[in-house]
């Protein structure tokens, strides 16, 4: 019962905002942050209870339909898995949440904003606690659609409208081979149900690589993976508390989820995590690159996400399902604690250019200090969360795949502790290149979550550390034993080199203002950056092929329907217009004529007899008299 | 007496038609209604000829005279409390010059 | 002695009949009601031959002194009486006339054809104690619903012909 109502108390915050919310005003955001406050502490609840267990799931289901011989149950389940993500999506998304309620007050549409979010909320969760793969769809769906809300949110912007239009039907190329997988699944592989993978796998048989193929570009639609991953840039364009929310923290980690929780069905198939470990790999390698050149302070971090999440996906390619969840773990606090400062940052610059920005660290400190221990997290210095997760990926790439995929996981790790110093310095040091701007420190609201969250993006880590003996992978996968022992042992070392030399770099290149290659070299560079610089044109191949050719059938189609279909019914109509003009001429002429003759005769006879009725008493009594006449004569007749 | 009962009916007669004459070509309301009161005495002559050829009920057919007189009486009173209404109403008794039922 | 007295029932009977002419066709309405007078009063004179001297008491109160009387009433109450221009009689006097000539000629006919009981001259008159006592014996009905039909006259035509406060 209690498992039902963590998404079921966004859900009611949800209905009643929804309905009452601009009656409510700023007192809005009460009722969705304590629902959200009330599934947090039962998802603490619940983790208490599978601890104590010792990783016992807990489990609710309900009959859905009852059939004859084995009636369709589904319900929700407590896994460590599952409740690790629970407490990720209650604990960040609180602290979101709180940080809303600051970063949104001039907004007209405040509490629409808070309905919306206790949407995704409920949605989520339904997502990560399902036991069935329908009711995840579910999740999945409305999760979708959150997010295009909350992309578009402010819908007078045309791109912000556009942006959340490109991420709702590129999603939804995702979403069609996750439906695709489960239906296949449904059909073959026995029943919905999470557990029971070996079974499912065998009853599958030779259609298993193509499912595990199906549920992971479902994964890639809602992760962003190469090459579905050409809407999570454009969907900055929504508030930066989403961004942090949906499109870092949380709903695109639903993909990599999804991903491990389907794991042994991905076991059972090398192929299929060979397919996965490519499209990771290029994912991660291209966003990193696209990160460098970048200027737009939230496009950075989103390709930064992207180059994450593939990141995580190489590490459940090599797999490991407790790489790719640990990674996931670390990269939503310290992502969301990015967004979070790259917000306030933006709520005090009103703008999201870098280049104009510099030296903000001593009129923001809060905000600057954060951002710094998020960025240092995510660059890969210990003791930090993310050097933890990303030594703990690279371990289990190194391995078990080949290991041009552990030099890419390297060269990702130097580019991504590049970028973010590099974004760090522009942004915090040196001197303000714009004197306009009024910089000030966020309220509090704001900035209670940042600590908050740099607090976690700091320490979350250990949990998977040697100090903490490894906690977090022994709960979340007692029996995985992790690739410590077969991995090179030099990949701890390297890593911890790899992130000083990114930040080195960075550091020379932007601090000190040094260039780090030579001018002739960068002459000859020039094209390569240009094409980088400009995403490598995905989106405009993607306009060429896919667009194009759908927008002329779609003309054509509309050409079709106007000319032939429309010629058609207007025919029809002609010929029943004809008819009917028929069909009255046949009512006015003769129906109407007998009607009409009737009336007029009986209106003559009317005129006739009326002459009788002259009103004079003299008259009335002069008949009465005539009448007794002619009575008398008529009787005696 | 020697006087033929049928030549009092005559005379009633004459004054029926007379009277019947008047209420059927009298303008005036008033006319029409003295009119009427010739057509009532008609019938009360007629009841007194046949009481005394009939002499068993003598008494009461010159009661039912009686009547007919009190009833005459309280027709003209009605028929004058009308013809005043009427003429304090339209300014006029003419009684073709009143012709709202026409049809 | 019987021929004169012949003689004045046909004098009564023709001023009756005068009378009743110039009730009808006086242009002054207040000279018809003069004829009318006259008329009743041959009435009453008709009555006494018929030796019913209380009807013709009855006759002389009620018609002369109380109709009549409230005719002229009448007459004088409403407007444009004397007036000489108007017509006194309508449009339908021709075909009136005609109707009236056919009942009256035929009703005489009739009544000179028909044989009556001529000896009923015979029984005697009928003295006044007897019809007292008719109207409050076998007539008293009759008599009663003849009180209230006057009293609804008397309150009726207050009624109607009260003075408007309306108008």
């Amino acid at each position: 019962m209690n498992l039902a109502l963590i998404p079921l108390l966004p859900a009611i915050s949800f209905v009643i905002l929804i309905l009452i919310g601009r009656r409510l005003g700023k007192a809005a955001p009460l009722i969705s942050l304590s629902a959200l406050l009330g599934s947090l502490v039962l998802s603490i609840q619940l983790f208490l209870q599978i601890t104590a267990s010792h990783g016992h799931p807990v489990h609710a289901s309900m009959v859905w339909l009852p059939m004859a011989e084995q009636s369709f149950r589904f319900g929700f389940l407590a896994d460590p898995l599952s409740i690790t993500m629970c407490l990720v999506v209650t604990v960040i998304g609180w602290m979101i949440m709180l940080y809303s309620t600051g970063y949104m007050t001039d907004d007209p549409r405040y509490s629409r904003f808070f309905a919306y979010l206790s949407l995704f909320f409920a949605a989520m969760l339904t997502l990560v606690l399902a036991d069935h793969f329908v009711l995840l769809y579910i999740g999945w769906e409305v999760v979708g659609l959150c997010s295009y809300l909350l992309i578009s949110f402010w819908f007078e912007k045309p791109s912000a409208a556009a942006a959340g239009k490109k991420a709702f039907l590129t999603t939804r190329v995702g979403d069609l081979g996750l439906l695709a997988a489960i239906l296949l699944m449904a059909k073959f592989g026995g029943n919905l149900n999470f557990g029971n993978w070996e079974t499912k796998a065998q009853a599958l048989g030779h259609l298993t690589p193509l499912v595990a193929v199906l549920l992971f570009w479902g994964a890639a639609g809602k992760s962003a993976q190469f090459p579905l991953h050409v809407w999570l840039p454009d969907a900055m364009e929504g508030p930066t508390p989403v961004s942090a929310l949906i499109h870092a923290a949380t709903m695109v980690a639903a993909g990599v989820y999804l991903v491990a929780r389907c794991m042994p069905l991905f076991l059972a198939e090398p192929s299929a995590l060979m397919v996965v470990a490519t499209l990771a790999a290029i994912t991660s390698f291209f966003a990193a690159t696209i990160a460098c050149t970048q200027t737009d302070l939230k496009k950075i971090l989103a390709y930064s996400t992207l180059s994450q999440l593939g990141f995580m996906m190489l590490g459940l390619a090599s797999g490991s399902a407790v790489a790719g969840m640990f990674h996931l773990v670390t990269h939503a606090w310290f992502k969301a604690l990015l967004f979070l400062g790259a917000g306030s940052v933006i709520h005090a610059m009103h703008h999201q250019d870098t280049t104009k920005m510099g030296g903000l660290l001593k009129k923001m400190p809060i905000t600057g200090a954060t951002f710094i221990i998020a960025s240092v997290a995510m660059a890969g210095v210990p003791p930090l969360s993310g050097f933890w997760s990303k030594e703990e990926i690279l371990i289990s790439v190194g391995g078990h795949l080949p290991p041009l995929f552990l030099w890419v996981g390297l060269a990702v790790s130097l580019m991504t502790a590049f970028y973010i110093t590099k974004t760090v310095i522009v942004t915090f040091f040196g001197e303000c290149r714009d004197h306009h701007a009024h910089a000030h420190e966020s309220p509090w609201t704001m900035a209670a979550p940042l600590l908050f969250l740099s607090v976690g993006a700091a320490f979350v880590g250990l949990l998977g550390s040697p100090f903490f003996e490894h906690s977090f992978q022994h709960f979340l996968a007692p029996e995985e034993t992790g690739g410590h022992s077969s991995a090179p042992a030099w990949i701890q070392t390297v890593s911890v080199l790899i992130a000083a030399t990114g930040i080195g770099l960075a550091f020379v290149r932007y601090q000190l203002g040094k260039q780090l290659l030579p001018e002739r070299m960068r002459v000859r560079l020039r094209p390569i950056y240009q094409l980088i610089d400009n995403k490598y044109y995905i989106d405009e191949i993607y306009e060429k092929i896919f667009i194009r050719p759908v927008a002329a059938l779609g003309r054509l189609s509309w050409d079709f329907d106007a000319g032939v279909v429309d010629a058609i019914v207007n025919g029809v109509g002609r010929l029943t217009q004809v008819l009917s003009e028929c069909k009255r001429q046949f009512d006015e002429q003769i129906v109407d004529g007998f009607v009409n003759a009737t009336a007029i005769w009986t209106g003559r006879a009317g005129q006739t007899v009326r002459l009788l009725q002259t009103g004079l008493v003299q008259n009335y009594l002069w008949l009465a008299a005539a009448g007794a006449v002619a009575l008398f004569f008529l009787i005696r007749r | 007496m020697l006087i033929p009962t049928s030549h009092i009916l005559v005379v009633s007669a004459g004054l029926f038609a007379l009277g019947l004459f008047g209420a059927l070509t009298r303008r005036n309301a008033v006319g029409i209604l003295m009119s009427i009161e010739l057509i009532l005495n008609s019938a009360n002559l007629n009841l007194i000829a046949f009481s005394r050829s009939w002499g068993t009920q003598q008494a009461d057919l010159q009661v039912a005279v009686l009547i007919v007189i009190g009833i005459a009486a309280a027709g003209a009173v009605a028929g004058l409390a009308l013809i005043l209404a009427i003429s304090r109403h339209r300014q006029t008794i003419q009684a073709d010059e009143i012709k709202e039922l026409k049809g | 002695m019987e021929f004169a007295a012949k003689i004045g029932f046909y004098g009564v009977a023709a001023a009756t009949l005068a009378g009743a002419w110039f009730t009808v066709s006086a242009r002054n309405l207040f000279r018809a009601a003069l004829g009318l007078a006259l008329a009743l009063f041959g009435v009453a004179g008709l009555f006494l031959y018929m030796e019913a001297e209380f009807l013709a008491a009855v006759q002389l109160l009620v018609y002369v002194g109380a109709i009549l009387t409230l005719m002229i009433f009448g007459i004088m109450l409403t407007h444009r009486i004397a007036d000489p221009n108007l017509k006194k009689w309508n449009r339908q006097s021709g075909r009136a006339g005609i109707v009236s000539a056919v009942i009256g000629v035929g009703l005489s006919a009739i009544f000179l054809k028909a044989s009556w009981n001529q000896s009923g001259a015979d029984f005697p008159p009928v003295p006044v104690p007897f019809l007292g006592r008719a109207i409050l014996t076998t007539q008293l009905l009759a008599f009663e619903l003849l009180s209230l039909l006057l009293l609804g006259a008397l309150v009726g035509s207050l009624y109607i012909a009260r003075k408007e406060k309306r108008c």
